[in-house]
């Protein structure tokens, strides 16, 4: 198998016990990324002169005999809205081309003390805002599995280079399904964490009440050895959670789907789906039952009315993080980025302080209901068949809030509600295109999601596939 | 200011008549969705905090 073709596990496993090195990694990720990107548009940047110095210093802590991190020499690639200070940073925008930050996110720290490197900043929505891989300033990003098709957004290049052996992991951000839409387009595992379980210290801002780092990779184990590295308390962030952490790489390294209630939420979920969806969900849940878990169905409420409070939470906090720029480098946005944050002027303060309000009381009850009868809820990723690049490409056009609300439509509701979320690919296609379910569980337990996932993946083997490139 | 611009939130600012319209609906949408739950009163955001930290020791995280 090339180095490449590495999951990031065997990859960092590989520099630690010096079957390779962290330089021959960085090489052959760099001569990949040569022969690939281009076809695909994941990347904004790369940056080989940093990679190579990293790769140069855990070869040189190797040889010093040093203890290397878990993610020992591993090359990632991060969306472009990760400050590195004295880096670039552009967050997908015309404003930012230019921007240099004198922070470095918590998260990128983290991931460096474990022992990975930097590739580059992958290509993303305009400011994170858009769930189909569209962009006006870089243009579109392309789908590994066809090049015509959409990545899904907004962590559009998070997916295409994950899924195109570009890397061997990246970190998205996800406010609405960000993270999850293009894991499950590019036949990924994603990780959209509780809310607050991971430091949005040095990390561009959309919307803070909704906003989380998480991240994609290839595998359940891969995933977690990467949540393990940036999860928990920031005192740089004072806004991330004080609960403790668990033990990530231990959950996906103990398989366990015996007994696991899994339920089962129809009705909104199939509304106006395609077929191919939600039969590939179908496929999905019988390979955890398969696996030993046991299903339930659960009725989980209206979840329009989660959406339709997500939306001026959303509208408002971007419309406040962009106000000045709006007023002053209009011409700057994209049309649908405009459009997006100019919605949020119009809400009134109450209406966005009842939203706001209202969420604990919403969780409560959700999470006391639904996980009263069941363990994780099983729904689709997305509910539709992968669109073409050209179809989506509705920028500011009229009924454009309609495609995209059908894009989102089963993630949205999971932010509102703080809930964890793991996309999985299905082991049935979606019309030749990678299938998605999420895996929602309580409020921190991503452990739980990722040993239940680690089951589903070994009945599944689903990394085996590989795109046509 | 042409007829499908208004001149707001900020003085000076201007932008297209349908964004209002999409607002329109969105707007609605929570309104009605607000309009299901009752009286707010000794409610704050911050409670968040205390409703992820019982259902956490709740799940043994």
């Amino acid at each position: 198998m090339s180095l490449t073709g590495l999951t990031l596990a065997q990859a960092a496993a590989g520099v630690a016990q010096g079957d390779f090195t962290a330089t021959e990694l960085a090489e052959a990720a760099l001569a990949r990324i040569a022969a690939v990107n281009p076809k695909l548009n994941a990347f904004i940047r790369v940056e080989e002169d940093t990679v190579r110095k990293g790769a140069a210093a855990v070869d040189a802590q190797r040889a010093q005999g040093e203890r290397l991190g878990p993610l020992a020499g591993a090359p990632l690639a991060h969306k472009d809205m990760y400050y590195r200070a004295g880096g670039l940073t552009t967050c997908g925008s015309a404003i930012r081309r230019d921007f240099r930050p004198e922070i470095t996110a918590t998260v990128l720290t983290r991931l460096e003390r474990a022992g990975a490197t930097y590739l580059g900043g992958l290509n993303m929505a305009e400011f994170a805002m858009g769930p189909t891989g569209h962009n006006e300033h870089f243009g579109p990003c392309r789908n590994p599995w066809d090049t015509d098709r959409i990545t899904g957004g907004s962590s559009s290049g998070s997916g295409s280079a994950t899924a195109a052996r570009l890397c061997y992991g990246t970190l998205g951000s996800d406010t609405g399904g960000s993270i999850r839409l293009p894991a499950g387009f590019c036949h990924l595992v994603g990780m959209k964490p509780t809310q607050t379980r991971v430091s949005r210290f040095g990390v561009m801002g959309l919307s803070f009440s909704l906003d989380n780092v998480g991240p994609l990779t290839r595998t359940v184990l891969d995933n977690a050895l990467m949540l393990a590295a940036i999860a928990g308390r920031d005192p740089l962030d004072p806004t991330s959670a004080r609960v403790a952490t668990e033990d990530y790489a231990a959950a996906a390294r103990a398989p366990r789907a015996s007994g696991v209630r899994v339920g089962v939420v129809r009705g909104f979920f199939e509304k106006d789906a395609d077929e191919p969806a939600l039969a590939a969900r179908d496929s999905a849940l019988a390979a955890l039952v398969s696996a030993g878990a046991q299903p339930v169905e659960v009725e989980v409420g209206d979840m329009a009315r989660i959406n339709a409070l997500s939306a001026p939470l959303t509208a408002c906090e971007a419309a406040t993080l962009h106000a000045h720029w709006l007023r002053e480098r209009r011409a700057d946005y994209g049309a649908q980025m405009r459009a997006r944050c100019e919605m949020g002027f119009r809400f009134s303060a109450v209406e966005y302080l009842a939203a706001l309000q209202l969420r604990p009381r919403i969780v409560a009850d959700f999470a006391d209901r639904v996980f009263s009868v069941c363990d994780v809820l099983l729904a689709p990723t997305f509910n539709i068949a992968t669109p073409t690049i050209e179809d989506t490409d509705v920028r500011a056009s009229q009924g454009f809030e309609a495609v995209l609300a059908r894009i989102s439509r089963c993630t949205r509701p999971f932010n509102y509600l703080t809930l964890p979320g793991l996309a999985l690919p299905t082991p049935e296609a979606v019309l030749g295109m990678p299938g998605s379910v999420q895996l929602i569980g309580r409020p921190f337990g991503e452990a739980s999601l990722y040993s239940l996932g680690a089951a589903y993946e070994a009945e599944t083997g689903f990394p085996d596939r590989e795109p046509p490139l | 200011m042409s007829e499908t611009e208004r001149d707001e939130p900020f003085p000076g600012y201007r932008y297209d008549l349908a964004a209002h319209i999409r607002a329109d609906r969105a707007q609605a949408a929570a309104r009605r969705a607000i309009l299901d739950h009752g009286s707010l009163f000794d409610t704050e955001p911050q409670h968040i905090e205390t409703v992820l930290a019982r259902l956490a020791s709740e799940a043994g995280a």
